[in-house]
């Protein structure tokens, strides 16, 4: 059985697919976008996270570490993320559990235990479980072999995807919703801010549509990157090219700056205010006007 | 948030004038007992209250409010406590110049009224049930009580209630009809046969009691027809007199309006509150049996749907009136001054059908602008409800003080069939006080509200040498010793023989305050329209209900299993902490680093109850099967004497008593820190569900829900954000409906108010005079809780829905 690394479930998931849902986050993603709110799920493997809130400032990490890879200062402790191995030596040294591991390992029979759990919510809501990011193509194997044993279970299976995967195509038959995303119509402003160009992302929705995949394409609508109305018509003319006729706009938030903070991040969008929903009101007005259906947030 | 609208200008002076009241004591119906006592001290018990309460009745102050349509008052003002010597004097005395400087429920008095305290206060010493119930505990229950281990003191310094009478015969057949059959029943008596004697008192009590009621009545009929004389606006001066003629004809006789069957239901509503102090005293189904009234008055086009709401509003506003003062202690287990009334809508009919009518909804919505602590309203649920029904109660959940709370049918139900209630009463089963359920006008007292047990506290004591680590004293025969112990089988044994032991005292505890209650302070007109009180001739306490089972509280479920669950796998298990370096830790109230580290395992390294893990949730279930199964060996006071059932039952509708139960606890092993707060009712401990709601309801549902009819609570604190959009809303009602369909779940109630709101309202009390939170099974104004109350209710675990 293969296993992967999980850095999050979250049960009673309201806002990623229908139904009430469980939202299984995989870790690792190959695309760096400027404004990501999960930026500690880009790492693909196991690291430490820290909760200051919790910390004696005793400093047994300091010692606990293999690397010298930790500090501590005045009570608050540092990770220095070149030397860490994530041998997660300081988690178990730390008395207050001030440390913990950014990342669990699951099989995927042991994800799919969890996951049935609320299984009596699924079937009440017309819910499902979700995958999310990170991107969880990253992991493949593992996913594809969890996702055969979801489908065996009969769940609704939604799929949320930045579509950069050259394995696309093995995950695809399990999935009832995907949720795509389309960060840029063009491919350079695209590598820009993301680190990867849009074709491989372009064809793969192409791919889904073909084989009759139910797809909503989401927008994160950033500030000064894809909010321009010039970009409206080649979102549009993008979409209906490609046979996708649901949409969903994302304003842009700042729910993960915090975690840019405590993880000692540099942020592009540090301090820019949250996009209001009630400004994407325009652009959803002219995307229905072209056919597709819009809802503003997930 | 103005979807249900405001109230009318009449109703929106009314309650503004309520909200500005600062709560003081009325001490008439004090002084009138007792001239009526110390004049009737030959009489049987029985016969000596009812002729108190018609002293009191025809003697105390009367008024009706401006522009009021309803009529009848409990003290001399509107949210003033009366004092009710005969249960209990001596915290009156003690704590009548301490109530104006409470932390929490404050009350004023005059200093002129102080003085008439302490001069009546000599004529009740020894006399009151207080003193009587003490006298019967025997030492060691009485040591119980004293230290507080198990906690019945509001049994003994309080009347009973927590029960529904029957408003629906009241309503049709009008209190002559009770009258005539306990004067038809009185000619039957044959004094020659000592059997029936009793009987012959019970019923001239009755008589009495009801004839007083009446001539209470009969003043309102009469200072209304004054006022009106004197009133010079047309409008008001047709009012008054309608109230006239209505006072006149309820509660006496039949109620022929909508108008008139609330005003018959207040009547009796608030009469009840002023023969005895007992607290919880519901409305029972107010949709169903106003129904009748209203849908004829509709249809007749003598009544338009703003005028029904007109005045039902006024209904709740007189709801909102009664108040009750508490001794310090007691306090802190019922926070906010809380009456506990309930009113419950919705349900089935005794078809199966779905019984939610117009009138559910529009007391949703004279509830919803009222914005009250009182009356407290629950909804029956069931899997026929509509959505319709139960969006408009989200509306209602969105607005945050935590109204309604949801029962569910398809367990309750059932659970009342297997306790012998008839499918017929089951299915017209109603919410009281808090959480817990009962059948309107069927069933005894206290269906819960019985002794309070401290289930970690003596868990404690069962670890230490039977010692009671609090007050140092040894009250448990045992040699066990925690740190001596070699495997977790010793520390599953000490539990079951602890709670055992302590089980069988609570019910002796229960018997004291019960017989006690029987013969010193019987409720004539309560037990008269109970039924078959007035056939048996017998009050409530005798034996007189159809039905009569009663549930005591356990409080610190979830701290129990916690600490169970951490002893088993980081002691005996994992052996990650020896047995005396977790006790150590435990008495030092984990001091130091090592005490931090310690505390720290019992924290994040054990699995907590409420996340779905079925290890914790499996030990919490068993280690309370424990008490389930030996509290249903007791029997209560009227066994044997005619009710059905005559059982004890288990249950967690422990209003605030987590509280003070925690004050007096030192640090458990489930990493809580000495004198903090217990888990409250069954839900998890604060901050210890990490999994989000479906995994709490998963951890519930693993509890033996049937077992529980004394109520299961659960509080769920939900942010305001997760219900702006109508698809959330939706969602939220399928986990609902999951939870009560599938896990078979017993009740959830809701707090939408956000942490920001919470804290804001701790700094700035002045600019959240309305804020309403649920505190457990009831809501409270924020204000006047305690600030341990207030950090606590903050403490509690936000589910924000993702």
């Amino acid at each position: 059985m293969k296993s992967g690394i999980v850095f999050n479930i979250q049960r009673f998931s309201l806002h990623d697919g229908p139904g009430i849902r469980t939202t299984v986050f995989l870790k690792g993603c190959e695309l760096k976008c400027a404004w990501c709110a999960n930026p500690e799920s880009q790492y693909p493997g196991v690291g430490v996270q820290y909760d200051k809130t919790k910390c004696i400032g005793c400093g047994a990490c300091v010692k606990a570490c293999p690397n010298g890879g930790v500090a501590c200062e005045n009570g608050v402790v540092t990770i220095d993320r070149r030397r860490c191995t994530a041998c997660l030596s300081c988690q178990d040294g730390c008395p207050a559990h001030a440390l913990s591991s950014e990342g669990t390992k699951y099989t995927s029979g042991e994800l799919l235990n969890v996951v049935l759990r609320d299984r009596h919510y699924f079937d009440a809501s017309g819910g499902g479980i979700t995958l999310s990011g990170g991107e969880p193509l990253m992991q493949h194997g593992f996913v594809v072999e969890f996702l055969k044993a979801a489908k065996g279970e009969g769940l609704h299976i939604t799929l949320e995807t930045a579509g950069h995967s050259e394995r696309f195509a093995e995950a695809l038959p399990y999935i009832d919703l995907l949720y795509f995303d389309i960060k840029h119509p063009h491919s350079a402003a695209h590598a820009a801010k993301t680190g990867v160009s849009n074709e491989l992302i372009i064809e793969n929705l192409k791919m889904a549509v073909r084989e009759g995949t139910n797809i909503v394409a989401r927008i994160p609508v950033i500030p000064g990157f894809n909010d321009g109305e010039d970009l409206w018509p080649e979102y549009t003319a993008l979409l209906k090219n490609s046979g996708v006729l649901n949409a969903h706009l994302l304003p842009f938030h700042q729910l993960g700056q915090q975690k840019y903070r405590s993880h000692g991040l540099a942020y592009a969008y540090d301090g820019v205010p949250s996009m209001p929903k009630e400004k994407l009101g325009k652009m959803r007005d002219y995307f229905a006007n072209e056919g597709i259906t819009v809802q503003i947030g997930g | 948030m103005d979807y249900f609208g405001r109230p009318n200008g009449r109703i929106t002076a009314m309650r503004e004038e309520m909200m500005s009241i600062q709560p003081e004591v009325c001490v008439e119906r004090a002084m009138l007992i007792t001239k009526a006592y110390k004049e009737n001290r030959d009489k049987r018990p029985m016969l000596r209250r009812a002729i108190a309460l018609d002293a009191i009745l025809r003697n105390m102050s009367i008024y009706i409010e401006d522009g009021g349509l309803i009529a009848g008052n409990q003290a001399s003002k509107n949210r003033a406590a009366p004092i009710f010597p005969e249960y209990a004097i001596d915290w009156v005395v003690n704590e009548l110049d301490a109530w104006e400087k409470r932390d929490g429920d404050r009350f004023t008095i005059t200093e002129e009224n102080k003085q008439k305290i302490r001069e009546i206060a000599p004529f009740w010493e020894g006399a009151t049930l207080k003193d009587k119930g003490l006298a019967l505990m025997p030492e060691m229950a009485r040591k119980y009580y004293d230290i507080g281990i198990i906690k019945v003191e509001g049994n003994i310094t309080a009347g009973d209630a927590h029960l529904a009478v029957n408003y629906e015969k009241l309503l049709k057949k009008g209190l002559l009809y009770f009258r005539d059959k306990a004067e038809e029943l009185k000619k039957q008596v044959d004094m020659s046969y000592f059997a029936q004697m009793k009987k012959q008192y019970y019923y001239e009590a009755t008589i009495i009691a009801i004839d007083a009621c009446l001539a209470y009545a009969g003043r309102f009929a009469e200072l209304a027809a004054d006022m009106a004389a004197k009133e010079t606006d047309d409008e008001r001066r047709r009012e008054l007199l309608e109230i006239a003629d209505i006072c006149v004809n309820v509660p006496a006789k039949p109620a022929r309006s909508f108008h008139e069957a609330l005003q018959s239901a207040w009547f009796i509503h608030c009469v009840l509150q002023i023969e005895s102090n007992g607290h919880s005293l519901s409305y029972g189904r107010i949709d169903q049996f106003l129904y009748p009234y209203y849908k004829a008055d509709i249809e007749s086009g003598k009544l338009t749907e703003d005028g029904a709401l007109e005045l039902l509003q006024n209904f709740w506003l007189k709801t909102f009136s009664i108040n009750k003062i508490r001794s310090d202690s007691h306090t802190k287990f019922s926070a906010g001054s809380p009456l506990y009334q309930n009113a419950c809508i919705g349900g089935q009919l005794v078809d199966g059908s779905d019984a939610v009518n117009e009138l559910s909804f529009l007391v949703l919505k004279s509830v919803a602008q009222l914005k009250l602590t009182q009356p407290n309203l629950s909804v029956r649920y069931h899997r026929g409800i509509s959505n319709e029904f139960m969006k408009e109660c989200i509306q209602l959940i969105k607005l945050g003080f935590g109204m309604p709370s949801f029962n569910n049918d398809e367990t309750i139900i059932d659970s009342f069939m297997k306790w012998g209630v008839s499918k017929e009463d089951a299915m017209n089963y109603s919410s009281i006080g808090c959480i817990e359920v009962s059948i309107p006008g069927k069933y005894g007292y206290r269906t819960s509200g019985m002794n309070f047990l401290n289930f970690p506290r003596i868990l404690m004591t069962a670890l230490n040498k039977g010692v009671d680590v609090t007050s140092g004293e040894k009250v448990y025969d045992t040699d066990a010793y925690f740190p001596d112990m070699k495997s977790f089988e010793e520390v599953w044994q000490a539990w079951e023989s602890v709670c055992r032991h302590f089980t069988r005292y609570s019910v002796i505890l229960d018997n004291c305050a019960d017989l006690a209650l029987e013969e010193e302070v019987p409720d004539l007109l309560c037990s008269a329209l109970v039924d078959d009180c007035i056939t048996r001739g017998k009050t409530l306490k005798e034996g007189g209900a159809i039905y009569d089972n009663i549930g005591p509280l356990q409080v610190g479920i979830a701290n129990l299993g916690d600490s169970l669950m951490a002893i088993k796998k980081l002691v005996f298990d994992e052996k990650k902490l020896l047995p005396a370096e977790l006790w150590s830790a435990l008495m030092n109230d984990f001091a130091g680093p090592e005490g931090a580290r310690v505390q720290a395992m019992l924290l994040y390294d054990a699995p907590k109850y409420g996340n779905d893990i079925d290890e914790v949730d499996s030990i919490t279930a068993k280690a309370y099967q424990v008490y389930i199964d030996e509290i249903a060996n007791y029997r209560n006071t009227r066994y044997g004497r005619g009710p059905i059932g005559g059982k004890y039952y288990a249950g967690t509708s422990s209003i605030s008593a987590n509280v003070p139960q925690g004050k007096t606890l030192c640090a458990t092993p489930d990493g809580r820190r000495a004198w903090e707060p217990l888990a409250e009712g069954c839900s998890p401990t604060h901050s210890a569900d990490v999994n989000g709601p479906t995994a709490v309801f998963n951890s519930l549902g693993k509890l033996p829900t049937h077992d529980l009819l004394g109520g299961v609570l659960l509080n769920q604190k939900l942010n305001p954000q997760a219900l702006i959009e109508e698809r959330d809303v939706d969602k939220l009602i399928l986990m609902l409906r999951t939870y009560f369909d599938v896990l078979k779940g017993f009740h959830v109630q809701y707090n939408v108010v956000s942490r920001e709101t919470l804290l804001d309202a701790q700094a700035h009390p002045e600019k959240h005079r309305d804020l309403i939170v649920r505190v457990a099974g009831y809501s409270a104004f924020f204000n006047v809780l305690s600030t341990e109350t207030q950090d606590d209710i903050i403490q509690r675990t936000e589910h924000v829905l993702a």
